[in-house]
């Protein structure tokens, strides 16, 4: 049951390689918001977040032409910024961006669409790369839409 | 090295192209040699009775084809909802809670839909 102590220190005080799944868009989900306090949380423990993988509805995200109302909380912003401060890997299932209309300038070119719009510091990936992460990682924490 | 990673099911069917992901993220999984399983449970278990052909239904139908044959469903949940396990689109291991319970304390990692 020790793995679902997910950061207390007291069985392991070393730290730790996490990594994050977001399986939710802001504009209908907790998923990215609590993930994001999550990180936040993690780091100021000394941990490190590996990589956060956008999967699902989560890939909206990434969409550079989402606009929110002035004054409201932009979370995509807030994790381009999170991710540029603690050099953190913003990794976006290729297959569920293409789906939801969120595509790298290669694909906007290989599937003639009209224009690209992948946010940076987000990268559009290979699903490998969850597995990869996975691998990687000592723990893996999902926040479902 | 090779995980522990389990898909936990707990969302009906239909909803679009979510059940399909989770199986492409289960199939990689496996495609890159973790061990991965799948249980389904509570709402979770109407994608095993889901004989009408959903995204997730046909899926499920492949997953023997790549050798994953790990798959669990919780007793109590396909008795509350009066299902007939003989008629599921593919065979799933009847658990009841305290071995679901013991299943996911020995997985690596757990992704729910």
């Amino acid at each position: 049951m020790m793995r679902n102590t997910i950061l207390s220190s007291d069985r392991r005080r070393d730290p730790m390689n996490i990594s994050i799944a977001i399986h939710g868009d802001a504009a209908a989900s907790e998923s990215p918001s609590l993930a994001l306090r999550f990180a936040r949380a993690a780091v100021a423990k000394g941990h490190r977040i590996h990589r956060v993988f956008f999967y699902h509805a989560g890939v909206a995200l990434a969409n550079s032409l989402v606009v929110q109302p002035q004054g409201e909380r932009d979370i995509a912003e807030e994790w381009a910024a999170f991710a540029r401060d603690h050099d953190v890997e913003l990794a976006v299932c290729i297959a569920a961006a293409l789906r939801r209309g969120v595509l790298s300038d290669d694909d906007a070119a290989r599937y003639e669409r009209g224009g690209s719009n992948v946010k940076p510091p987000f990268r559009i990936v290979g699903l490998g790369q969850w597995v990869d992460a996975v691998v990687a990682s000592d723990r893996v924490v999902t926040f479902p839409a | 090295m090779s995980r522990r990673i389990l898909f936990l099911v707990s969302h009906a069917p239909r909803r679009g192209a979510l059940g399909a992901e989770l199986l492409d993220e289960l199939l990689i999984g496996a495609a890159f040699e973790q061990r991965v399983s799948l249980l389904f449970v509570g709402d979770g278990v109407y994608q095993l009775a889901d004989g009408t052909g959903g995204s997730s239904a046909r899926g499920l139908r492949a997953l023997p084809t790549y050798d994953v044959t790990d798959v669990f469903v919780e007793r109590a949940a396909v008795k509350a909802r009066n299902l007939d396990a003989e008629r599921f689109v593919i065979p799933a291991r009847s658990l009841a809670r305290p071995a679901i319970r013991r299943l996911i304390a020995t997985q690596d990692v757990v992704v729910p839909d």
